[in-house]
């Protein structure tokens, strides 16, 4: 289910807002269900209870609350509760700190207190958004398709098919990750990870594990495998073969 | 001195040689290449030439001078060089005494036998390394000196130099006279703990100089910042001023439609006078206001000096720093230099933007329970960027600079173990996450 939530302190706006998400079309969808909203950040937290794995809530949050505790303790609270949950952050212009609110709650979107037309479109656009993410979200989780990294506090949520390759990083138990955008350290151990990891994965050697399907060839001779985006790897000896095999199913890729 | 044999001489030219080289790559640090090597090996031979023709003291000045040709700076090159020289004489003489210490063989029955001689060599080139890493570390500890002292270094270094080869030379002279009598030892050793006394001595003065000039730099700037920080937060407050004044008006003037009952005339005056405001206070909210909230000196010091950099290119900086940031576990100077690179990078790349709405750089700095983050993100031109390329030492995009920022970088996060760059590219937008843990 996609559960939705609402938090703003100003009643009016509380209001305009759940209206807004009651009479949007997907809302109808049976897959989604409105919670409720609240004028405080406690009574959400109370709302909040047991959820199952396929469970995933949509959070429309307003950064000043008035309360103890702020929009944004609020969305570092729900992050740990339902980290795979889609948070949109309800502010004012001048509030607004993209970097930091990316960096700290990756929110799915943001809403500027603006003209009512304007709120009613960007509440739509995040719902139809959240509601197509959670659909890929749920699947990509049944199939296995998605793992966790973490360093220190912060987590990195990886769908699987957008890694191209992991080794290792530039300390002892770190890893480094390139994705389709983006590059990052995170603690861990090569082998630990690759249990995780799907089959279309396949650890090269030592320090490597690659992403199959990003495989652009592989040099025989050598026993270089070039990837798509132009790095290129060592292949063990062990791996090597393996790697002939599985490849030789496939034969999209040029095998030199 | 006439009467040594030429295996005597090839073998105090290799010892000499490998001291000097040691030296040579501890204390100046010069890389060497094939091509220096190649310098290296020649230098050697024709040092040898000169010896079997037996001159000695015009080998060392020609090592001097190749060395100094090999290196960036020259002259800087040339003075190390030298100094390495003497330093490892000095060292060669202490080395000397305390072997005669522990095993009781003099410098001539040293030169007697070459038995002796390689057990010598082989304890004094381990303790020359070691000595002499112990004093480039002791080098590093102090800022580096900038351009400016680096002249007063460099004189004052000359000098010293002067001194040196002056004592050098009386050295030489007195051994060639004296055909190394067995007292020779001991008033080599004399002159050249003299010389050692007087070397530190100078070289503590020199450090002092150079670390108060940095220091008074590092005050100036600061103090220029912080001039320039107080006018513009002095402009921040007229400005809020206005606003002040230019809302209660507006106040009144609502009162005025509203007693009146003139509700269309409110709805086209709000439209037309309250809205733009709003939107004018918004566009002009500076990029200052939240730099307060940065209680790290050199980085609020750097952020103030880069965001007017941009503005100078006209180019617009929005700071994100919503809780204060005390404190950052990096030493202040990896981490300024680290900023200040990614800064000027994000500066760069935007500059080659031409929409003027869309030459905006983000900078954010958290300050967490564990640890502090800096995150700068700017919009470029580029369709695609190889992410892994862009870490590589030898990347470069545009010009020198650029890749060797980067490289900067690369050498900071090897000695910190404690910070992680972190870099994604999402819709032309490049973002740079700088995570430095506690």
């Amino acid at each position: 289910m996609l559960n939705i939530y609402i938090c703003e302190d100003e009643a009016s706006q509380r209001e305009f807002l759940q209206d807004c998400i009651t009479h949007n079309k997907i809302s109808k969808n049976d897959k989604v269900n409105f919670i409720g909203a609240y004028g405080t950040p406690t009574d959400l937290i109370k709302s909040l209870t047991d959820k199952s794995t396929n469970d995933i809530g949509l959070y429309f949050l307003d950064i000043d609350l008035n309360a103890d505790m702020d929009g944004f303790e609020l969305a570092t609270y729900i992050r740990k509760y339902d980290p795979r949950g889609f948070i949109v952050i309800v502010t004012t212009h001048s509030e607004m700190l993209p970097l930091t609110f990316q960096y700290m709650i990756e929110p799915l979107g943001y809403i500027i207190k603006d003209s009512k037309n304007y709120i009613e479109n960007q509440i739509n656009d995040c719902i139809c958004k959240a509601f197509s993410r959670y659909e890929t979200l749920i699947n990509l989780t049944n199939e296995n398709k998605t793992i966790t990294f973490s360093r220190g506090s912060r987590n990195f949520f990886v769908i699987t098919d957008d890694i191209i390759y992991i080794t290792l990083g530039h300390l002892t138990h770190t890893l480094e990750i390139l994705t389709n955008n983006s590059i990052f350290e995170a603690r861990g151990n090569l082998s630990n990870v690759y249990k995780l990891l799907p089959s279309n994965f396949m650890q090269i050697s030592r320090e490597t594990i690659i992403n199959l399907d990003f495989i652009e060839k592989v040099d025989t001779n050598t026993h270089i495998v070039t990837l798509r985006n132009g790095d290129s790897f060592c292949i063990s000896h062990r791996s090597f073969k393996s790697l002939i095999i599985y490849l030789s199913k496939r034969d999209a890729i040029v095998i030199k | 001195m006439n009467n040594l044999s030429i295996e005597y001489i090839l073998f105090s030219i290799l010892t000499n040689s490998i001291a000097m080289w040691i030296t040579m790559t501890t204390i100046p640090r010069i890389k060497f290449t094939s091509k220096t090597f190649i310098t290296f090996v020649l230098c050697l031979i024709l040092c040898s030439i000169l010896s079997l023709c037996n001159i000695i003291y015009p080998t060392v000045v020609i090592l001097v001078i190749i060395i100094g040709i090999l290196s960036n700076n020259h002259l800087i090159g040339m003075i190390l060089a030298s100094i390495s020289y003497v330093i490892c004489v000095v060292f060669n003489y202490i080395a000397l005494a305390i072997w005669q210490y522990i095993t009781g063989v003099t410098q001539a029955q040293l030169m007697s036998g070459m038995i002796n001689e390689t057990c010598f060599y082989l304890f004094f080139f381990p303790t020359l390394y070691l000595i002499l890493r112990g004093i480039r570390w002791i080098i590093d500890k102090f800022p580096r000196p900038d351009k400016l002292s680096y002249k007063t270094l460099g004189i004052s270094l000359l000098i010293l130099l002067l001194i040196c080869s002056a004592i050098l030379v009386a050295n030489f002279t007195y051994e060639r006279t004296h055909d190394y009598p067995v007292d020779l030892m001991n008033q080599n050793l004399k002159l050249f703990l003299l010389l050692s006394a007087l070397m530190a001595i100078l070289i503590t003065i020199i450090i002092i100089i150079v670390y108060k000039d940095a220091r008074t730099n590092i005050e100036l700037n600061e103090l220029e910042h912080l001039k320039q920080y107080t006018e513009e937060v002095e402009n921040m407050y007229t400005s809020l001023r206005r606003f002040k004044h230019d809302y209660a008006n507006i106040l009144f003037s609502m009162k005025h439609y509203i007693d009146t009952a003139q509700y269309r005339e409110l709805n086209t005056y709000f439209d037309t006078q309250v809205i733009p405001l709003v939107t004018s206070l918004d566009a002009s909210s500076p990029a200052l206001e939240l730099l307060s909230n940065m209680k790290v000196p050199e980085l609020k010091s750097i952020l103030y000096f880069k965001i007017m950099e941009a503005s100078k290119h006209n180019i617009k900086t929005i700071l994100e720093i919503k809780w204060s940031v005390e404190h950052i576990n990096l030493k202040a100077i990896d981490l300024t230099r680290i900023v200040g690179i990614l800064l000027d990078n994000a500066i760069e790349e935007t500059d080659l933007i031409t929409e003027l709405e869309k030459r905006t750089i983000n900078i954010s700095c958290i300050q967490k329970e564990k640890g502090s983050t800096i995150i700068i993100s700017n919009p470029t031109l580029k369709e695609h960027i190889n992410l892994v390329d862009i870490r590589k030492k030898s990347h470069t995009t545009k010009g020198k600079n650029r890749g060797l920022g980067l490289s900067n970088i690369n050498e900071i996060m090897k000695k910190n173990e404690n910070i992680y760059l972190s870099t994604s590219f999402v819709d032309q937008v490049f973002t740079q996450t700088l995570d430095i843990d506690d």
